[in-house]
């Protein structure tokens, strides 16, 4: 711990070994989770850094878009209607994160999809990924915000990291008709096929597709499971070497609870909620499902986060 | 006859009522006389047979003699019963009636009294009243002649006379029936109590009146003991033509109107076979008085059951039903209240002028005193406690208060707390007591117009005014332009224009932050920047998107960004080959 803070606390000679030499601390020791707000603001910082998210006028740019108040009735319903649950059975997030933070961040992040869709269709976008037609809002977004807000010290600074995950991290997994997120779902089932390939056999022969039991945890990055400190540190590692680890980590839940599945009458039920999980655990796991992964899926694994146009059959 | 309102609840066991009357009858003779009473003939004293001994319960109202002599005489027949041990407590049966009226004391009386005389009591001297009277007697039937039986039977699912004791009575089965009576004010009546005594007397002397053959006026002795049902019955005989029942031919004039479930137990828990409508009690101070019974448990308070305590200790555990096999008496019962016989009872003074009670009115005066302040404090404590007006008038109170208390020490202290006279509250003798406001500013909520205003001013407004150029003009005053800017607000948010006000205020919480929190962001994002900044070299080219804006080179962002994630399967594909 305290040599991720030293590390962090310091400018870093080369940044790019510095960045690689934070993550396998990451991996080694791992962030603490505490209620400290100290060790908070360290978590949030190494997000940033991690996913190079420079929060310098962050507020600022924070302030404009809540300047805006509440985006179109539709959409704000439909925020509302999600916050009042985010995490609604976990007294620490309630008391950390209140519903209005959660609105707002939502709200905001409609809004600047709604400027960034102009831009776009006045040319202004400057990369690929920034022409990627983000959604003003998909159902699961708010669950993707709840650990960010969690995290950080302040709103402006949950919301950048949260812009940042959503519209250069996976921003496929945020269109229309979530592509990404459907690519996850078929790389699911590709990967368990691989790692585990009875279970993957008898879910299929119960008719469970990766679409039905993996699409909550590959849309909110596994942060609908819980709990919620767990999925922190699964981020934790997933900033560090990267969101698409995500879709092996479900892997990893899936084998991890293998043999109840099998004795399971009732599959489907079993598994519409994973069990609460141990994330050290389920990073072991999905880190050593790597060496058996194939480098062309691999490949798709980091690609179909950011790349809409792969098909995968 | 009388018929008195029966006790609809407020029985509280009407099984040990039974039995009590299971275990007094054996001591009852032959014949007992129920009244049977049509028009009203005159009320002489000559007609007036007190019965020397009586059993009632009084929880329930059921009544019957137990004595040989006991008899009901008709129309002025008063059947007298004493009841031998009565509870104090029993006096708030008398305001049973007041449960089913709920808490309408005047109303509960008036109609108690009404209903009394409109059903008929005693001798009428009023023509109205013996009409109405007829009427009732005739409700249901054809026939010219009235039998007194059925009129009361009609009369009873009226009062919902399941749930009385007498129907519980009645549900024997048999064909004795025991009718509920309510208790009379009128026994404590001191004046009356003299007539009563005299005529008791003669009332013994003619122990029994056999009406057998005066079935037309309704007046009908009926003389039976308790082994002889049948003698008993065949009193009756004239009058059972329409038999409803072949059990209860013998008796099927009062049974015309009964429901056959009713007529099953009787015969087998009482010996003594009295139809409730071969009897009629008309006076009885616990029976006939208006049917308050079941009141006392609207009581709350001792003090207030206090009130209506009468000097007569009155029965009213079924426990103490037992203490009924003493000395029990019947007497004949008379119906006192009527049209102009003055009554009194205790402190209580009949008027059959206005045909009310009269005498307790300063009872009522309890429940005006509610509302003072000395009640108030005691009773509504929280309430008042809770009583917190605004902030300066609280300021107010207590320097008054402080006044008021070095002024004068009279007042009404409890332990170490003294009752605030001019607020209404609490306070502490000792000390002074910190406003716990204090500090608090006011918060006012706002009107909704005012909401606007301030919203239309707000920067949050501006921002709103700069996406839609026909607002700006209104964005940075909130003056006088602020209801077109309202308007044009609206239907800029046209699809939640229609919304109520609350659903404004709500956004105004939700998207309006406090100076603390813009505080709070401001030094969060500085503390990063001294912390952070050099971690992010602008310019840099290995710094991936340090803002979304930065133009750079597609390829050389992807591969950068994407470079970190092959690292951890660098790493495990690096430790597998070793």
């Amino acid at each position: 711990m305290t040599s991720i803070e030293d590390i962090i606390s310091n400018p870093p000679l080369l940044l790019h070994s510095s960045l690689s030499q934070l993550r396998y601390l990451i991996l080694s020791e791992g962030l603490p989770i505490s209620e400290d707000k100290q060790q908070q603001r360290t978590r949030c910082y190494v997000w940033t850094v991690l996913s190079q998210t420079s929060m310098e006028t962050s507020t600022q740019r924070y302030l404009a878009l809540l300047k805006l108040g509440p985006p179109s009735t539709t959409i704000y319903q439909k925020i509302k209607n999600d916050t009042s649950r985010t995490f609604q059975t976990d007294p620490n997030f309630r008391n950390r994160v209140s519903e209005d933070a959660l609105i707002r961040c939502l709200s905001c992040f409609a809004w600047q999809t709604q400027q960034r869709r102009r831009k776009a269709r006045f040319g202004e976008a400057s990369s690929k990924t920034n022409r990627i037609p983000v959604s003003t809002y998909v159902q699961g977004m708010n669950v993707l915000l709840a650990p960010i807000l969690y995290s950080c010290p302040s709103e402006p600074m949950a919301y950048q990291l949260f812009s940042k995950l959503c519209y250069e991290i996976i921003p496929t997994y945020l269109t229309k008709n979530l592509n990404g997120a459907q690519n996850g779902a078929k790389l699911l089932d590709i990967s368990l096929r691989i790692i585990d390939p009875k279970l993957s056999k008898f879910l299929s022969d119960n008719l469970l597709t990766a679409e039905i039991y993996g699409m909550p945890s590959i849309l909110t990055l596994s942060s609908c499971n819980k709990p919620l400190d767990q999925v922190i540190k699964l981020w934790d590692f997933m900033f560090a070497y990267g969101f698409h680890m995500n879709i092996l980590f479900v892997v990893a839940f899936l084998v991890k609870m293998r043999s109840k599945v099998f004795r399971s009458d009732s599959p489907v039920n079993l598994l519409r909620q994973f069990p609460d999980f141990d994330a050290d655990e389920i990073i072991r796991l999905g880190v050593g499902f790597i060496a058996k992964i194939p480098a062309q899926i691999y490949d798709l694994l980091v690609d179909h986060l950011t790349d809409p146009d792969i098909y995968i059959p | 006859m009388s018929i008195r309102p029966l006790t609809l609840n407020g029985l509280d066991d009407p099984e040990t009522s039974f039995e009590e009357l299971n275990t007094t009858l054996p001591r009852f003779q032959s014949h007992e006389t129920s009244t049977l009473r049509d028009s009203a003939p005159p009320l002489s004293a000559s007609t007036y047979f007190p019965t020397p001994s009586s059993i009632g319960t009084s929880d329930t109202g059921t009544v019957f003699s137990n004595s040989a002599d006991a008899f009901w005489s008709d129309k002025q027949g008063d059947n007298d019963q004493d009841m031998e041990v009565e509870q104090d407590d029993e006096f708030l049966n008398d305001f049973q009636e007041f449960q089913n009226k709920k808490d309408d004391f005047d109303d509960a009386i008036k109609t108690n009294f009404h209903l009394r005389s409109n059903c008929g009591s005693t001798p009428f001297k009023n023509d109205d009243f013996i009409k109405e009277f007829d009427k009732k007697l005739n409700f249901k039937h054809d026939k010219p002649r009235l039998k007194q039986p059925r009129s009361m039977m009609d009369l009873k699912p009226r009062r919902k006379l399941s749930n009385s004791i007498s129907s519980k009575n009645l549900k024997g089965g048999n064909s004795v029936r025991f009718k509920k009576s309510m208790p009379n004010l009128a026994l404590f009546s001191p004046t009356i109590r003299e007539e009563e005594e005299e005529e008791e007397g003669k009332g013994e002397e003619q122990q029994v009146h056999d009406y057998e053959d005066d079935d037309t006026q309704g007046t009908i002795l009926a003389r039976f003991s308790s082994d002889d049902e049948g003698g008993f019955l065949t009193g009756f005989g004239e009058l059972e033509d329409e038999p409803l029942d072949q059990t209860f031919s013998l008796n099927r004039g009062q049974d015309l109107k009964q429901p056959p479930f009713l007529k099953r137990k009787s015969a087998s828990s009482l010996p003594l076979k009295i139809s409730p409508t071969q009897y009629d009690i008309v006076k009885h101070d616990e029976l006939l008085t208006p049917g308050l019974h079941s009141r006392q448990r609207e009581w709350n308070t001792q003090q207030e059951l206090d009130s209506f305590r009468e000097e007569r200790p009155i029965r009213r555990h079924p426990s103490h039903n037992l203490q009924l096999y003493g000395p029990a008496k019947i007497k004949t019962i008379k119906q006192q209240i009527d049209h102009n016989t003055p009554m009194k009872k205790g402190s209580m003074v009949y008027n059959p002028q206005t045909m009310k009670w009269e005498g307790n009115e300063n009872v009522l005066n309890r429940f005006s005193d509610v509302d003072t302040a000395n009640r108030k404090a005691l009773l509504i404590k929280n309430k008042l406690q809770r009583d917190a007006d605004d902030y300066t008038a609280k300021q107010k109170r207590y320097s008054d208060l402080q006044n008021s208390r070095s002024a004068s020490r009279n007042q009404k202290v409890v332990g170490n707390m003294v009752l605030d006279e001019q607020n209404l509250r609490w306070v502490s003798i000792s000390e002074e007591e910190a406003d716990p406001f204090a500090g608090i500013p006011e918060i006012n909520p706002p009107p909704v117009r005012i909401t606007m205003k301030k919203r239309s001013s707000s920067p949050f407004l501006r921002s709103q005014s700069q996406l839609s150029p026909s607002l700006s003009s209104n964005g940075n005053n909130g003056g006088h332009q602020s209801t077109a800017a309202q308007v044009r607000l609206r239907k800029y948010h046209s699809m939640r224009s229609l919304n109520a006000p609350p659903e404004d205020l709500v956004l105004n919480t939700t998207f309006h932050l406090s100076s603390k929190a813009l505080e709070k962001f401001y030094h969060e994002e500085n503390r990063w920047n001294r912390k952070l900044a050099s971690w992010f070299i602008p310019q840099d080219e290995t710094i991936i998107g340090v803002d979304e804006e930065t133009i750079m080179d597609e390829s050389t962002i992807s591969g950068k960004r994407k470079s970190y994630m092959y690292e951890i399967r660098n790493m495990v594909i690096n430790s597998t080959k070793d």
